[in-house]
């Protein structure tokens, strides 16, 4: 994509309408990121209902705004509090709540908001450079390969996301894609699993799965804790912090492009992306001894990671059709919603709406250095509402974000309890990402598979031979089989 | 943690048993392609390995009793452990039974329950409003007047916002 075109798209965006949405969205995003419980995922969610009778431009710019807004948000929390107000922000807390407690909350907020500008932008210039690339690679994608890479996708999320057990990830994974097959079948438009209910033959609606698992089931956690959470630390002033921008220009470069890479695996996300930003930095670090005592430089690969991860994860969004992180998964299902085909024909048929993602990018991503260099003691006020005031509230907008899309109660009946069985998957440490990624796969999946079936009569070879498969398929074993304490034993036999 | 994996275990290998046999049930002749065309052939599929690995979770926690143990003791990188979540240092709600986990997760879940159950029956803003004020005052959020504020505070604006300026449809 050129420069101009991006140029072109971003100045259509600086009119009145876009810019007051984009503030008020990145805003909301901070409040939601900052707010323990509450997710970024489960913002964008929210306002895609509320968004849904806005114009598909307006509704784009709200969503990508909350999304880069929520996961910035989450570092105040992770500073002020040392609870990760997502988890993409938990590896923030490890140096940003230090910084904090020996009276340097203002110095490390300002650190978070320009890494966290910086890995947003970095994303945002990948996504202009890579997406179009990778578009012309999807070209060549059938239906073998996209039935093999949802296939990829799910193992490489449940792996990832679930790295203590990766078991419950895969388990989360292909109970997401046994959950989209409820409805008519892509084919044929045969009903299935519907017990006869007419509400059940569209399938299982995105939006209120998504509010349920991921909204419903955080407020019902965040309610049984016993012990709330209080503000103890004072910040005056928020101070931008280029000297250290300077120093730490290599730690910068790095997380943005792990953020990047993580962010473009299916399904994974901008948590996992922090952690192996702080990881990595660490290793590479002159100072390895300040990590977890207030190191810049760990608070710095954190949060230039977790937001460059955003970028990344809209890329194979826009290119595949297939969600990158639990919330990108929210604004794939959004813009199928107000009409937009992501995929390899996107490029195709809407030619310029790469340019017009990476402009709204660029516009969120003011919007979230300014709104987190100015207004500091109002958000550090959100944070001392309390939770038992808050979270009916938040019920109450989960509610009208599952109502508003189709106008149904199943809807809300479904969203309730999908966030009771979000609640229990939690409570027994099954990830909701692989569920949610499954959830989206699912029909990609069933239709590429029955269709690649159908076209060469039953014969499976093509899935195994094709180059594409071949590349996939050897991913995902190389996934498998480094999980498998029999594979890693018979490794250090040979190596022995 | 093993006892829930194998609770977790068989409720996975009934649900994959039950979709396995509505799969079956499908139509797999007569839908104008061979077996490989049919509706039921990837749900088949799905349960049958959604019911393996409930299997394989099963076993895990009949066979190694010590499979969490041995986790914790090797760590992760990529995990933020549940100290450095909680570890919040904030304020303990006041009544005994308020200590607990349980009984707060319940009285959210019932709370929430009877809300959604009030919606399309009630008119939207006094559920709303009965729903946040009733909420704070069981999990002793504020006082009676305040609650009370709050919740029709919250309603009119929920309608207000969404109703008026966003025009979406509340239930």
């Amino acid at each position: 994509m050129s420069i101009s075109v991006l140029f072109s798209e971003f100045l259509e965006l600086m009119n009145p309408t876009s810019i007051f949405n984009a503030f008020w969205a990145t805003g909301f995003g901070i409040i939601v990121g900052m707010l323990p419980g509450l997710t970024a995922t489960m913002g964008v969610a929210l306002l895609t209902g509320l968004t849904f009778r806005f114009m598909p431009e307006q509704a784009m710019v709200v969503l990508i705004s909350t999304y880069v807004g929520s996961i910035y948000g989450g570092s105040r929390s992770a500073i002020l509090l040392n609870i990760p107000g997502t988890p993409a922000n938990a590896a923030t807390c490890i140096d940003g709540n230090p910084l904090a407690r020996r009276g340097e909350a203002g110095y490390a907020i300002g650190l978070a908001t320009t890494s966290s500008g910086i890995g947003t932008f970095f994303g945002l210039v990948c996504l202009a450079v890579f997406s179009p690339l990778l578009g012309k690679i999807a070209l060549q994608f059938g239906s073998w390969e996209f039935f093999v890479l949802s296939i990829f996708g799910i193992v490489i999320c449940g792996n990832l996301t679930a790295p203590r057990d990766p078991l419950k990830g895969w388990i989360a994974g292909i109970a997401g894609l046994l959950l989209s097959q409820v409805g008519q079948d892509p084919i044929q438009a045969l009903p299935r699993f519907t017990f006869g209910q007419l509400q059940l033959m569209g399938g299982l609606s995105l939006i209120p799965v998504l509010v349920g698992a991921y909204g419903v089931g955080e407020i019902i956690e965040v309610m049984q804790r016993p012990r709330d959470y209080t503000v103890r630390t004072k910040v005056r002033q928020v101070i931008p912090p280029l000297r250290d921008l300077f120093r730490y220009w290599k730690t910068i470069l790095r997380s943005g492009v792990i953020g990047v890479l993580v962010g473009a695996i299916p399904g994974v996300g901008e948590d996992t992306a922090s952690w192996i930003a702080y990881d990595t930095a660490k290793r590479f670090s002159d100072h390895p001894e300040e990590f977890g005592r207030g190191s810049h430089e760990g608070l710095i690969a954190a949060e230039t990671a977790n937001n460059a991860c955003i970028g990344g994860a809209v890329i194979p969004v826009l290119t595949l059709a297939v969600p990158g992180s639990a919330p990108a998964a929210v604004l794939l299902a959004a813009m199928w919603l107000h009409g937009i085909r992501p995929g390899p024909l996107l490029p195709i048929e809407q030619p310029f709406f790469i340019g017009t993602v990476t402009a709204i990018f660029l516009l969120s991503t003011i919007a979230m250095t300014v709104l987190g260099l100015s207004l500091v003691r109002p958000l550090v006020k959100v944070l001392q509402v309390p939770r038992m005031i808050l979270m009916p509230v938040v019920f109450t907008l989960c509610c009208v974000g599952s109502f508003a899309v189709s106008g149904r109660l199943f809807d809300v009946y479904l969203m309730f309890l999908f966030g009771i069985l979000g609640y229990f998957m939690r409570r027994n440490d099954f990830p909701a990402a692989p569920m949610v990624l499954g959830f989206i796969l699912g029909p990609m999946a069933d239709d590429n598979f029955r269709r690649a079936m159908i076209i060469t009569g039953g014969d499976l070879s093509p899935f195994f031979t094709r180059p594409i498969s071949i590349i996939l398929w050897l991913l995902t074993l190389a996934v498998v089989l480094g999980r498998s304490t029999l594979f890693r034993k018979m490794l250090r036999s040979l190596k022995k | 943690m093993e006892k829930k994996d194998l609770t977790s275990g068989i409720v996975l290998v009934l649900t994959g048993a039950a979709f396995f046999a509505g799969s079956l049930l499908l139509p797999w002749k007569d839908t104008g392609y061979d077996w490989f065309g049919a509706p039921g052939l990837v749900p088949a599929i799905l349960a049958l390995l959604l019911a393996l690995c409930g299997l394989r979770l099963i076993l895990r926690s009949r066979k190694e009793p010590d499979f969490y143990a041995r986790l914790a003791a090797a760590g992760n990188p990529l995990l933020c452990s549940e100290e450095e979540e909680d570890n919040s240092g904030g304020e303990t709600a006041h009544p005994a039974w308020m200590q607990k986990e349980e009984p707060r997760a319940v009285l959210t879940v019932a709370l929430c329950c009877a809300y959604v159950l009030l919606l399309g029956r009630a008119p939207y803003m006094a559920a709303t409003a009965a729903f946040i004020t009733g909420f704070i005052l069981l999990f002793r959020g504020a006082g009676i007047l305040k609650a009370l504020f709050i919740g029709g505070t919250a309603s009119v604006s929920i309608w207000f916002v969404f109703y008026k300026i966003f025009a979406v449809f509340l239930p």
